[in-house]
């Protein structure tokens, strides 16, 4: 009897120990469990991506604060809601995120899109999306993950700086039919001058006297009114092609400079050319017309980045200095490449002068046009190494 | 030297072709390749007018228009122009040319052009010849008279000349004769006139009330 209960006794504490391990090994997963919560949901606190989970009734489980932020809803007011209800979305951007929805649900993962949120006040974020989805045991899907990136001000940046470099497009071609135009009107313009006068010298001599038939003096009448017709064609063109009257204020040339340099980042990242800036920030304001001064940088810096990669470098450094030389503004720009030879400096700048095998040649020309349209110079240094200057007058 | 047409054209064609018409037109033309050729030939007792393009390489049509100016020849010049831009024209006829022309121009608007440009070049000589007579003549008058001259230019009266001189009428009126023979004026309308392109006055005083 004694031993039977001994025996019991015992039993019991072994049990009672084997609990005690067994609730210490629990409390011991459980810490670890909440340890690991707790450092998901730091993470998910911090992070700056949107994070939002949902069931796959559109139940919102999960709202990190980036969440928050983007939407002006705290995560309590969220928690619970159906996504559709908080009212997030443009009326015009539903149904493509209905349909992303949808895919997730079916057990699509990965799925990638852009939309707005609408927050609280009005404010539209335009957010980069990235979604999947988390499975069950069973297979089925649990949850719906969207991890979003705010891209309002990156998008906003990038529309800007496309719209510019398209403007400077536009500039360019516009330039090119002026340049064109004035070269045409150059070119023809002395012969015709020449053919008028010789015609019209005929006539001075007929009237003067000279014993010429009828026939031949209308004939060469008509030879003169030709040539005039002809005149007024070609001046018609350049008048229309020439440029339209352009405005000189006070710029920050070296601004003027950088913005150039934005817009051919993506070609100097391509071609892995450094753009390196030696700029002498106490220059003050030059007179000049900002789109103008900008696109003779650009051709110049576009031209460097070119030479570089189609001498068959891999990369490359073009330099952007500034300074002030003999009461003007200057500005150099240098290159890695190969430079030009000798005997080429004054030709590049001639219409039609180009080395580049898909060139037209009127970069160049161009900006030599709108440098001295400004009462400044532009030239380029033979030698290793492309070096181009140009001047601009200061303002006041 | 006879009064003639300077072309300067850098395009040869053009440059026989402009002597041609004037020469046609009975006027006597000379030919220039270039801006510096005809700056470094070019004297200042030429007449007549320059027929100038604009743009040639070397030395421009307006350099040239400015190099002439400093040395002070006033042939009056007519801008050819085979692509006209505004402030070019706006510049060149700030500085004084007679005529800025597109090419091709017709023949008779140049012709024209020409002909006005050489009547400047030939009433600016009269004028000049008229001064410097004026002048010479000038140099011929006694102190006495040619303070006469100056009150005279002005419209004093002779009683108000013999007042502010301290000498009396009489003598004014001598004074007077002498002065008109010797510039050979008639009126006292012309003794102003010559006064006042000799720069002896500046301008006359307006007239006096009473």
């Amino acid at each position: 009897m004694r031993e039977m209960a001994a025996d019991r006794e015992h039993r019991v504490d072994e049990r009672t120990l084997a609990l005690q391990a067994e609730v210490e090994q629990r409390q011991r997963a459980e810490d670890r469990l909440r340890a690991e919560h707790e450092f998901l949901t730091a993470v998910l606190d911090t992070a700056d991506a949107l994070v939002v989970v949902l069931d796959p009734d559109a139940r919102i489980v999960r709202f990190n604060p980036a969440c928050e932020r983007a939407s002006g809803y705290r995560a309590e007011e969220a928690a619970g809601k159906s996504f559709w209800d908080l009212g997030l979305l443009e009326p015009a951007e539903l149904d493509g995120v209905h349909t992303v929805f949808e895919r997730l649900r079916a057990g699509e993962s990965k799925v990638r899109w852009e939309n707005h949120w609408i927050d609280r006040d009005g404010g539209r974020h335009l957010i980069a999306w990235s979604n999947t989805v988390v499975h069950d045991a069973r297979g089925e899907v649990s949850h719906l993950l969207g991890t979003g990136i705010d891209i309002t001000e990156q998008r906003a940046a990038e529309d800007k700086l496309r719209i510019r470099t398209e403007e400077l497009a536009h500039l360019h071609r516009r330039y090119t039919a002026s340049e064109l135009a004035a070269m045409i009107a150059h070119e023809l313009n002395q012969p015709l001058a020449a053919i008028s006068s010789y015609a019209e010298a005929c006539l001075q001599w007929a009237s003067a006297g000279a014993q010429l038939p009828e026939h031949i003096v209308r004939t060469v009448e008509k030879i003169a009114a030709e040539a005039l017709r002809a005149g007024r064609f070609v001046n018609g063109l350049q008048r229309l092609t020439a440029k339209a009257g352009v405005e000189v204020q006070a710029e920050d040339l070296n601004a003027l400079v950088r913005g150039a340099c934005e817009v051919v980042a993506p070609l100097a990242r391509r071609a892995k050319v450094r753009i390196l800036f030696g700029l002498d920030e106490r220059l003050v304001s030059v007179q000049c017309s900002a789109i103008q001064i900008e696109h003779v940088v650009v051709n110049l810096v576009r031209n460097a980045i070119e030479a570089i990669s189609s001498a068959g470098l891999n990369d490359g450094e073009v330099m952007l200095t500034t300074r002030v030389a003999e009461g003007m503004a200057e500005v150099t720009v240098t290159d890695s490449g190969p430079g030009i030879e000798p005997g080429q400096a004054e030709k590049v700048f001639e219409p039609f002068f180009t080395t580049k095998a898909e060139g037209v040649g009127m970069g160049l020309a161009i900006c030599r046009t709108l440098i001295e349209a400004h009462g400044g110079r532009i030239w380029a240094h033979p030698g290793h190494g492309g070096k181009f200057h140009f001047t601009l007058p200061f303002a006041s | 030297m006879t009064p003639t047409v300077f072309v300067v054209d850098d395009d040869a064609s053009v440059r026989d072709a402009l002597a041609q018409l004037l020469a046609a037109a009975g006027l006597s033309v000379r030919s220039f390749a270039s801006g510096g050729a005809f700056l470094q030939e070019c004297a200042p007792d030429w007449r007549g007018c320059i027929l100038l393009d604009v743009a040639m390489p070397g030395m421009s049509g307006p350099a040239l228009q400015e190099a002439l100016a400093a040395r002070a020849i006033r042939l009056p010049i007519v801008f050819l122009t085979a692509h006209g831009t505004v402030p070019t024209v706006v510049q060149a006829m700030k500085a004084g040319a007679v005529e800025f022309l597109q090419k091709p121009a017709a023949g008779p608007v140049l012709l024209d052009a020409v002909r006005r440009a050489l009547t400047i070049d030939a009433e600016r000589r009269a004028q000049d010849t008229a001064q410097a007579q004026i002048l010479g003549r000038l140099g011929t008058l006694t102190r006495r008279e040619r303070d006469v001259v100056a009150l005279a230019a002005r419209g004093r009266s002779n009683k108000e000349i013999a007042r502010q001189l301290g000498i009396s009428h009489r003598t004014v009126e001598i004074h007077r004769g002498r002065i008109m023979r010797k510039l050979d004026l008639a009126t006292s309308f012309e003794l102003t006139a010559a006064a006042v392109a000799c720069g002896l006055i500046e301008t006359p005083d307006p007239p006096r009330a009473g």
